[in-house]
């Protein structure tokens, strides 16, 4: 393995109260929130949110009881350099590699980067990266 | 397994015979005792001796929802008011509901007429029957409740919602037969499953009898996947005494209607015509066998046709096909006729969608459909609830010729009504 991790994917209807919904669920469960992510369909009807969590199972099952549609999509949380270019070093490593990147997101804080990114090849992005010289973080050492 | 083997299976004479005495002594009963047909049949110049064969049926005036709620309250009644032994209303919308009398005896017919439906399916006196229609006013859930009561089931008057308790009953009593709607039975297979239950597995549902809303084929087959039951479709209207005037055998193929309580014609809505098996028209039902309030040639406003060839299941009763739509089920949207039911179909064939959805028409005519998704095949992909939408407007726009716009919905999101789920909401400013 590639130490991609696994975000959950929550269907989310367009309207005030579902965040708080879904979130509220996972917080009586006791589940903690790494990171999130909401992302908007054509049109603006629906959308998605992501979550890394720390127990993903228990998510899923709550999430299930209380009615939402849930699933996992893969993802890759890439330890970067803070430095001027990082961000387009990796986009033209994948532009070269012909992968598209559907979904990305990162922060910078005391420090530290990650970038978030889903691709439609998960393990040949992962690899090609490695060998760029990419540090790859599995859930455990975001949890840490 | 028959009820009444004779009369199911009787040769077409014996059954025509016994219908054309039925008519004569229903119109000669009316022409004596209700000012309402009195009326109508002097006006078409009718008399005790018009009937004289089968097919002057046509010579008699037909009968229409108004006419019912215009006699409101006892307009259509022809005993005296100590014989009279139920009211039942029908589920109107708007105004006045049609009241609707029954004696003892016409309570008795369509009890045993539904004691034929449930032994036609395979139900059994050791059965348990789990009631899930609206008891009341309804006439769906007790005219049943009595022909399970007939055959000797056990009973158990559930009623609709509440599907906490459903299951339980289910559970702790062995349920092994349901009548329910169509939209309750998609709800509440979704609800089992919430519960970390399998619905084909951990109950013991093996007939289920869904009526009251007109539903696909392609909801037939979900429901009886969901709960590994066979279903079986339950065609009523309280003007012909409620639920089993139409039930399916296990040829699961149109449905059967009991020829010694009802004379069937089909006819051409615009023409009024009769038309033959196989063409596509309204039913209309004359009551042949009551007392309390016969109906002359009923406009039910279901459209479908009768099936010519003969029943493998070897009851000679006549057999119409699934509806087609009601007549007044039909919408009209920028011009093209819709009936709920095509877009049904495409929402059931579609995957990734779920069991509940509703129709809105707004602004100047615009149509939306909004559907929950499945739970069970969401797999978290954007692109993927995109091509869902895709594929429903397209589909949809091929079907019935009017491009929608198309919303998902989290399952679980639309309300489920306890009666008759409604389908379309018109909001247009037309």
């Amino acid at each position: 393995m590639e130490n991609e991790v696994k975000l959950l994917s929550v269907f989310a209807e367009n309207k005030p109260g579902f965040l708080a919904k879904a979130t509220k669920v996972l917080g009586d469960a006791k589940i903690n929130i790494f990171w999130f992510k909401i992302i908007d369909a054509e049109g603006d009807k629906f959308g998605l949110i992501r979550f890394l969590v720390d127990r993903r199972e228990e998510a899923i099952q709550s999430l299930k009881v209380a009615g939402f549609a849930v699933s996992t999509v893969p993802a890759l949380a890439i330890d970067a350099e803070n430095t001027p270019g990082t961000l387009a070093k990796l986009a033209d490593t994948l532009y070269k590699l012909d992968i598209n990147v559907r979904n990305g997101s990162g922060y910078y804080l005391n420090g530290r980067v990650v970038l978030m990114i889903e691709t439609n090849q998960i393990q040949v992005t992962a690899k090609a990266l490695r060998e760029k010289g990419y540090k790859i973080l599995s859930e455990k050492e975001i949890a840490e | 397994m028959f009820w009444e083997q004779d009369i199911e299976t009787a040769s077409r004479e014996s059954l025509q015979a016994l219908q054309l005495a039925r008519l004569k002594e229903t119109v000669g009963r009316l022409a004596q005792k209700s000012p309402f047909y009195q009326e109508k049949f002097r006006a078409s110049g009718l008399n005790n001796d018009s009937i004289r064969s089968l097919d002057d049926v046509r010579r008699l005036p037909f009968t229409t929802s108004a006419d019912l709620r215009a006699q409101y309250p006892d307009g259509f009644n022809i005993v005296p008011k100590e014989d009279l032994f139920r009211l039942h209303t029908s589920s109107g919308t708007t105004g006045k509901p049609k009241a609707l009398f029954f004696t003892r005896k016409d309570i008795d017919i369509l009890a045993n007429n539904f004691a034929r439906c449930l032994t036609m399916v395979g139900c059994k006196k050791s059965d348990v029957f789990q009631n899930m229609m609206t008891y009341g006013l309804f006439t769906g859930a007790m005219m049943s409740h009595y022909g399970a009561e007939k055959i000797g089931m056990l009973a158990i008057p559930a009623g609709p919602g509440n599907s906490e308790r459903q299951l339980m009953l289910m559970q702790d009593f062995g349920t092994t037969v349901a009548h329910i709607t169509p939209s309750y039975a998609l709800y509440y297979a979704n609800f089992v499953e919430k519960k970390g239950l399998n619905p084909a597995k951990d109950l013991s549902l093996r007939i289920i009898l869904v009526g009251a809303e007109s539903y696909t084929e392609e909801t037939r087959r979900k429901i009886e996947t969901a709960f590994g039951a066979d279903v079986f479709n339950c065609y009523g209207l309280s003007e012909m005494g409620g639920p089993g005037v139409g039930f399916e055998c296990p040829a699961k193929n149109g449905v059967h209607l009991w020829e010694d309580t009802y004379l069937v014609e089909i006819i051409d809505p615009k023409t009024l015509e009769p038309l033959p098996p196989g063409e596509t028209g309204e039913l209309v039902i004359t009551s042949i066998n009551r007392e309390a309030m016969p109906i002359l040639r009923y406009r039910t406003g279901d459209l479908t046709y009768m099936i010519a060839e003969p029943c493998p299941c070897g009851r000679t009763h006549v057999r119409v096909a699934r509806f087609k739509g009601r007549s007044d089920d039909m919408i009209v949207v920028k011009g093209a006729n819709v009936y709920p039911q095509q877009i049904e179909r495409v929402l059931m064939d579609t995957k990734g969608v779920g069991r509940n959805y509703v129709i809105v028409l707004q602004g100047l005519d615009e149509m939306i459909i909004k559907v929950e998704l499945d739970a069970e095949t969401f797999d978290g992909k954007v692109e993927n609830l995109e091509k869902i939408q895709k594929s429903i407007v397209e589909h949809v726009r091929s079907a019935v010729q009017v491009k929608p716009s198309v919303e998902l919905l989290a399952p679980g999101t639309l309300p489920v009504s306890e009666g008759k789920t409604k389908r379309v909401i018109d909001n247009r400013s037309l």
